[in-house]
């Protein structure tokens, strides 16, 4: 196998991979908080421009956001190397999307939580950190791992600002070997590593870090193992 | 629990007509495969340009982002120096042309999966394609050169070191940095248009391209300068790539590449694409 040559650079592209998803997807669940704070808060300033950050990022491509901050900001004398580039770009855009979906859990903490605390003499900034958001995390958590996992699949966009990343390490290796097939089988086999291992440990964390623990993965609900669901679904007993 | 019995039976149901319906689209490939796919053996191979014709269409592939060899016009028609040569084998085969754009990377896959019958991009005859796919006698020789920005200090291979530069995906330019400063930081694009993009807009600090797609860039950015013309590395002969075993194709694209050659209308289009006199272009092609 001509490609297996190449497993240290597709390692290589992983740890790129990996470390561009998690910082951005840091960045973004920064972002994401404070715009969703912002299109909540009642001063409008805030809120024109977390509405207006939320709706240019989500209504346009990430890959032209891409392109503009790795091709375009260098016309205005900002020049960032492919990794940075990348990293700033998926952060912006998971960001948008991030925002929503926390101001999403933040509404669906009853409003009567907020007042009992506030009457029991707690400060708006020690109601939010202590009574509001940690309710609001409980239920975003699931739609947040997810969209970790959507950074995680999106960073192979940035092969296109010649960053080797594995998308990136993938297409090198098919144009030295040609061997398209194993090229690309290699680089989604451990996408499939790196995206299982992540919603694994998510899963874990969820159970650990709620009370009462959260349920991320659900194939045992009912009673049923994913074998026994796809057996009915097959027709069978 | 009668609902969930018809549930349960309406989903079978629908497997099984999947699965049906998979069957059927299956067999129809492995029908319609078993006529290209017994291609090593002299009768179907004959077939090919037999199919081409019965077709109506030809399938070749130009890089349209590497202007002047491929473009695309503001008319939204491709154009350009590789584009001549597509017209001229759809011409040969008399049927029409189809033009799928591709690019550095793409063109081996283009071939062997058939979505290409031939690629005219740019496409240099080495050993290591020719294990992959099949050449023609070549159309063309050039070389490669080194391109910096205008205010750059880089001067020769080894000021290189440590300096980013840019090239594309699958392009042999890759190999060719490698072997003139392998302690140059490689920049792979996915296209031509890209790479010249990164290098004038600083995000690379040089590019190494093959020489007359390098002169018309230059051409049009005064901002850019070549520092070596057309020495980096050996020659590069391009030729008409055709997938393995097609003889009878491969000989057809070989007819096509010497009538436009000894002709004189490579030289022609050489002239109106890249606004110069061919030097040694179309020169001692046989030695190769």
């Amino acid at each position: 196998m001509e490609v297996l040559a190449y497993f240290p650079d597709y390692l290589s592209g992983l740890w790129i991979t990996t470390t561009a998803s998690l910082l951005s997807f840091a960045a973004a669940l920064v972002l994401g908080v404070i715009t969703a704070v912002f299109r909540r808060s009642g001063i409008w300033p805030l809120k024109v421009i977390g509405a207006v950050y939320v709706e240019v990022i989500r209504n346009t491509p990430s890959l032209v956001q891409i392109f503009l901050i790795f091709f375009g900001l260098p016309s205005i004398g900002i020049h960032l190397p492919a990794f940075e580039a990348g990293v700033i770009a998926l952060a912006i855009n998971g960001g948008a999307y991030l925002a929503e979906i926390i101001r999403a859990g933040l509404t669906k903490v009853p409003s009567g939580q907020f007042e009992a605390a506030r009457t029991l003499g707690l400060g708006r900034t020690d109601t939010f950190f202590h009574v509001v958001f940690p309710q609001a995390a409980r239920y975003v958590y699931p739609p947040v791992i997810n969209e970790f996992i959507q950074i995680i699949l999106a960073t192979s966009l940035l092969s296109t600002v010649a960053l080797n990343e594995l998308t990136g390490t993938a297409l090198v290796v098919n144009s030295l070997t040609f061997q398209t097939l194993v090229a690309f089988a290699v680089a989604l086999v451990l996408y499939l590593i790196l995206t299982n291992v992540v919603s694994f440990a998510a899963a874990w964390l969820g159970r650990r870090m709620f009370h009462p623990p959260l349920q991320l993965r659900q194939e045992r609900q009912h009673g049923k193992t994913l074998l026994k669901r796809l057996t009915i679904m097959a027709g069978g007993r | 629990m009668r609902s969930t019995k018809n549930n349960r039976r309406s989903v079978s149901l629908a497997i099984g007509v999947g699965a049906a319906v998979l069957g059927l689209t299956l067999s129809g490939c492995a029908a319609s495969g078993g006529d290209s796919g017994g291609s090593g053996s002299a009768g179907a191979s004959d077939s090919v340009v037999q199919q081409i014709k019965d077709r109506g269409t030809v399938n070749v592939g130009v890089c349209l982002t590497s202007p002047p060899y491929g473009l695309i016009k503001s008319d939204g028609d491709p154009d350009g120096f590789d584009v001549t040569i597509a017209k001229k084998i759809a011409d040969d085969l008399g049927v029409k042309l189809n033009i799928i754009d591709t690019n550095n990377a793409s063109r081996i896959p283009e071939l062997q999966t058939g979505k290409a019958d031939a690629v005219v991009c740019t496409f240099t005859i080495t050993p290591e394609r020719q294990k992959e796919v099949d050449f023609t006698d070549p159309y063309m020789v050039t070389g490669r050169s080194l391109v910096v920005r205008k205010d750059s200090d880089i001067k020769t291979l080894e000021d290189l070191t440590g300096r980013t530069v840019a090239s594309t995906k699958g392009g042999i330019s890759v190999q060719i940095i490698n072997e003139a400063n392998p302690k140059a930081k490689q920049q792979p694009y996915d296209n031509y248009a890209q790479e010249v993009l990164a290098l004038q807009q600083g995000q690379a600090d040089a590019m190494i391209e093959e020489s007359n797609l390098v002169a018309q860039a230059v051409k049009k950015d005064p901002n850019l300068k070549v520092v070596i013309d057309g020495d980096v590395g050996d020659k590069s002969y391009f030729g008409i790539g055709v997938k393995k075993d097609r003889p009878e194709l491969l000989d057809e694209m070989n007819k096509v590449v010497h009538d436009f050659v000894d002709s004189g209308e490579a030289a022609d289009a050489f002239t109106k694409y890249f606004e110069a006199d061919p030097t040694f272009q179309f020169q001692n092609l046989d030695k190769k």
